[in-house]
């Protein structure tokens, strides 16, 4: 029984329990629907992004899997001429000591069996005698090889094929002589058509402009015609 | 601890803070889905999907006084019941003209036990029922219950003085038993 009393019978009713329920078993059956909810809702967000991570991470190694084009740089460092010309060991300046031209790409005399301020005159491929001034002995610096000796390949660039218009094809239209309209007619296309055209004056508004002391206006422009219209025009005129 | 403090913890997803606030409303939510759908299982199921939604929108909830907090959870209960009786097709709103208001002695019901009150209230018809716990327990208007129900407000109005006058009628037979039974 029932021993809190109540001010009226709503609130009686309202706080009555009927009985028969379990607070106890009710958590742990609404525990059991919801546990795994609640779970996949907190392992939800690294999933995701997990699959965004992996996602972002297979563009990017099948990008650089493809042969690349002329805008994407080359991975690692490539030399510059590399499977066309033997390699030509750098030079930081001038060389003062003899420079044989007719043997390009062999190996140069190393820096240090130069001798130091020797006088060389020596005729270049241009045919010119070159004065070599006492100076020190250039540093040559010869191109470094790749670790692995592995040949590297050039990736051929293929010029871009412009791709041209398309030119719209040309449509015959084929109008009834009596449809022809002298603004949509094909022929006339390019036929400039005054976009105001005067009235031709009637009879009884010359009277009218002679008696305001006005001018009449001027007559309408006549327009270019061709083809079949001119033939028209000009069997009217007959 | 308080109602608020709990409140804030079951909002960051404690779960004892959760099952301590579980015991302390689910059986008042047990007897409020029971007025309206009869059937116990369906009564703690609905309190399962009504405590679902309660949990989900703690966060939203802006706790101002303890009564609020209860009648925030009776409105989602009460909706939760709404819901289920709509699915089922379990009640059905006879549309009346006559509108005239049915007064029930309220001194008469005070002398009633709870229980009494209750039992009769189960035993009118759907209609009657969800509408009677809605305007005389829950506290809605007739407007609202117009809106939650999808009716017209004198549809409402009629409905209430039906059940009202199937509950004076009941409790009159009741009384007049109670007599014979003492005498």
């Amino acid at each position: 029984m029932n021993s809190v009393k109540y001010n009226n019978w709503k609130d009686a009713v309202r706080a009555h329990q009927p009985g028969g329920f379990d607070a106890g078993a009710a958590w742990q059956k609404f525990q059991q629907h919801n546990r795994p909810a609640q779970k996949k809702r907190k392992w939800l967000p690294w999933l995701a992004a997990a699959c965004l991570c992996g996602i972002l991470l297979s563009i990017a190694i099948i990008k650089n899997n493809n042969p690349g084009t002329a805008a994407r740089k080359p991975a690692g460092p490539v030399p510059e001429k590399n499977n066309i010309a033997e390699e030509q060991p750098v030079q930081t300046y001038m060389p003062v000591g003899p420079v044989n031209s007719t043997t390009a790409g062999e190996e140069k005399i190393p820096a240090s069996n130069d001798k130091a301020g020797t006088k060389n005159v020596q005729k270049s491929e241009a045919g010119k005698e070159t004065a070599t001034p006492a100076l020190p002995v250039p540093l040559i610096i010869k191109p470094e090889e790749p670790a692995n000796n592995t040949t590297t390949v050039i990736a051929k660039v293929e010029p871009v094929k412009e791709e041209q218009p398309v030119k719209p094809k040309a449509v015959l239209k084929v109008v009834h002589i009596n449809e022809l309209n002298p603004r949509t007619d094909y022929a006339r296309e390019n036929t400039p058509v005054p976009e105001k055209r005067a009235s031709p004056v009637m009879p009884f508004m010359k009277a009218s402009y002679a008696q305001h002391g006005q001018e009449e206006p001027p007559p309408p422009v006549q327009k270019q015609q061709r083809g079949v219209l001119r033939s028209i025009a000009s069997l009217k005129e007959k | 601890m308080n109602l608020e403090q709990l409140l804030k913890e079951c909002a960051d997803e404690q779960e004892a803070a959760r099952k301590r606030l579980f015991g302390l409303i689910a059986e008042a939510m047990f007897s409020l889905c029971c007025r309206y759908v009869k059937n116990r299982d369906d009564a703690e199921e609905l309190v399962m999907d009504g405590f679902r939604k309660i949990f989900g929108s703690l966060g939203k909830f802006r706790y101002e006084t303890d009564a609020g907090f209860y009648a925030w959870a009776r409105r989602i209960m009460v909706n939760e019941c709404l819901m289920f009786l709509r699915r089922e097709n379990a009640f059905s709103v006879s549309i009346e003209q006559h509108t005239e208001e049915v007064q029930i002695s309220e001194t008469a019901l005070d002398k009633l036990a709870a229980a009494e009150i209750y039992e009769a209230i189960l035993q009118l018809p759907a209609g009657y029922r969800t509408v009677f716990n809605m305007f005389e327990l829950e506290g809605y208007s007739h407007k609202e219950i117009a809106t939650a129900l999808n009716i017209s407000e004198g549809t409402s109005k009629s409905q209430l003085n039906k059940a009202r006058n199937w509950l004076r009628t009941q409790l009159k037979k009741n009384e007049i038993h109670e007599q014979r039974k003492i005498q």
